[in-house]
């Protein structure tokens, strides 16, 4: 039952991706949404109440905008949060089947 | 090239705009944009890192075109042949001498990037020497990858597409971002002589599994302890996953550029100053993972923190998944829509391929001719990364008749 909801994700995002009426901010928005993992710390429910705000108030958010719209190749990231991440056992133990460490006989919790 | 003059394509801010004047220039399409900054109170209309590259594109090519409006905001492009670094257009002894300005705050990965994804297509090598004030070799605030890493996570791609000889990266000499986070006075210099009809169609479906891990530390103009903090911390995150991490360290001193005080012209200042680090992962199939990191402009970063949050990059870039990392994918999949008219097959994370320039990057494509992509679940694996399918456009290289 898991798969069939993911698929229909993944259509989603085709669906979206080339859909001009939606600027690629929405895009991500829209597809990370949907409570698969909120995008670098941004709790969903204050976000909306955010969201709401910004539309109305178009013209002051003026110079974020401007800061968005350069190009960055390494995104930005909040180093508190991904220290927390890291330095957490369990979060590595995750990561490390993609490690040639990983012990391949050992079956992993799907 | 005759055939009737195509109607611009417009696009609006400066959004993704080294990465569109290079697709205008592969595919030939003219390019207009408009709307370049136009409500920013200080830096109005075009940076000076973009004109850099106008001239940069302007440099590389024969017959190109641009015309800026007066306020800057506005460009209209019309691109040339590709010719590299051909006898007589610029180049002495086959070498483009580039300068980039002092007023330059982005890394000089910002023009190296977009410059390696136009070579393949060249009529003759390209072997361009930048130099000056502008040069920063560093990673940057502003989200710039290292030269480092450029040379050890961007151009093994190129080798998938059966682009690998002679393609050289030498970083001559390094510089970190300056205090007031403009320009550096590095040199580097990029020579790639291996031009192809078109490239190789590609399927990238297995990420493999991260085997060694690899990275530079390094530092110009302070004490090369530095170095060795950072790595320290950088091992200290890292060893627990692999056993195969090796940390290169190199120290330099800072690079002088002459001064500007017109009545002490003789005195010369030292700029670029810091430290940073380059962290590489590369998996048993030859994915790569970059990561990094340098001192802000303004200092006051302890290297431990640095080597640090660094590692954590790496981590976060490697759980991100896929078989081309988020700073690659540009590339990879550039490269995929200029090849043959073949469907060529990508793993990427779902992350990677929801993150805002690969967005941009699909519609792009799209509005200069290429073909949609397909987007679908990965069957293997249980990552839940996508399969992007890309069609190749089949321009090749214009100057290169016979395959």
């Amino acid at each position: 039952l898991h798969s069939t909801q993911r698929q229909s994700r993944v259509s989603d995002f085709a669906r979206m991706l080339y859909d001009e009426s939606l600027s690629p901010v929405d895009v991500v928005r829209k597809w990370r949404g949907e409570g698969d993992k909120p995008a670098h710390g941004n709790g969903n429910a204050s976000e909306s109440d955010v969201e709401e705000d910004e539309k109305f108030f178009r013209k002051a958010k003026r110079d974020d905008e401007e800061e968005d719209l350069e190009d960055r190749p390494i995104p930005r990231y909040d180093y508190d949060a991904l220290a927390k991440k890291w330095s957490d056992p369990d979060n590595l133990e995750n990561l490390r089947h993609r490690f040639a460490t990983a012990n391949l006989l050992e079956g992993r919790d799907g | 090239m005759a055939t009737t003059p195509q109607a611009p394509l417009r696009l609006s801010t400066q959004k993704a705009l080294a990465h569109r004047l290079i697709l205008s220039t592969l595919t030939g399409r003219p390019v207009r944009f408009e709307q370049i900054r136009p409500s920013s109170l200080t830096h109005t209309g075009l940076a000076p890192h973009e004109i850099s590259f106008l001239r940069l594109l302007e440099a590389v090519t024969n017959g190109s075109q641009f015309i800026i409006g007066l306020t800057g905001t506005e460009l209209l492009y019309k691109p040339g042949l590709i010719t590299g670094s051909a006898p007589g257009s610029g180049a002495s002894g086959g070498v483009i001498r580039y300068e980039l300005p002092a007023e330059c705050t982005r890394g000089v990965s910002y023009f190296l990037i977009p410059l390696c994804l136009l070579a393949p297509f060249s009529k003759a090598p390209i072997n361009v020497l930048f130099t000056g004030p502008g040069v920063i070799t560093s990673a940057t605030p502003s989200g710039d990858l290292s030269a480092d890493s450029v040379r050890t996570a961007i151009l093994p791609l190129y080798a998938q597409f059966g682009i690998s000889n002679n393609i050289e990266l030498r970083i001559l000499r390094r510089s970190n971002a300056s205090t007031s986070g403009r320009g550096g006075a590095g040199e580097v210099q990029l020579i790639f002589g291996h031009q192809v009809r078109l490239p190789k169609t590609v399927h990238m479906l297995n990420p493999g599994r991260v085997k060694k891990i690899r990275g530079v530390a390094y530092c110009t103009g302070v004490s090369a302890s530095n170095n060795a903090r950072m790595i320290e911390e950088a091992r200290g995150v890292l060893n627990p996953m692999t056993g195969d991490t090796y940390i290169f360290s190199d120290v330099s001193s800072a690079p002088y550029v002459t001064s500007i005080d017109k009545s002490n012209p003789n005195r010369r200042r030292k700029t670029g100053v810091g430290f940073g680090l380059s962290l590489v992962a590369e998996s048993s199939t030859g994915s790569l993972y970059s990561a990094d990191l340098a001192t802000p402009p303004a200092g006051g970063v302890p290297p431990e923190d640095l080597g640090r949050q660094c590692a954590y990059q790496l981590l976060e870039s490697i759980s991100f998944g896929g078989a081309v990392s988020l700073a690659a994918a540009p590339t990879v999949l550039t490269l995929m829509a200029m090849g043959s008219e073949d469907v060529g097959r990508l793993r990427l994370g779902k992350y990677v391929l929801s993150s805002e320039p690969i967005i941009g990057l699909a519609r792009d494509l799209k509005a200069f001719g290429a073909n949609g992509w397909g987007v679908r679940e990965s069957t293997t694996g249980l990552d839940g990364d996508v399969v992007v399918s890309v069609v190749g456009r089949g321009v090749g290289n214009v100057g290169r008749k016979i395959a």
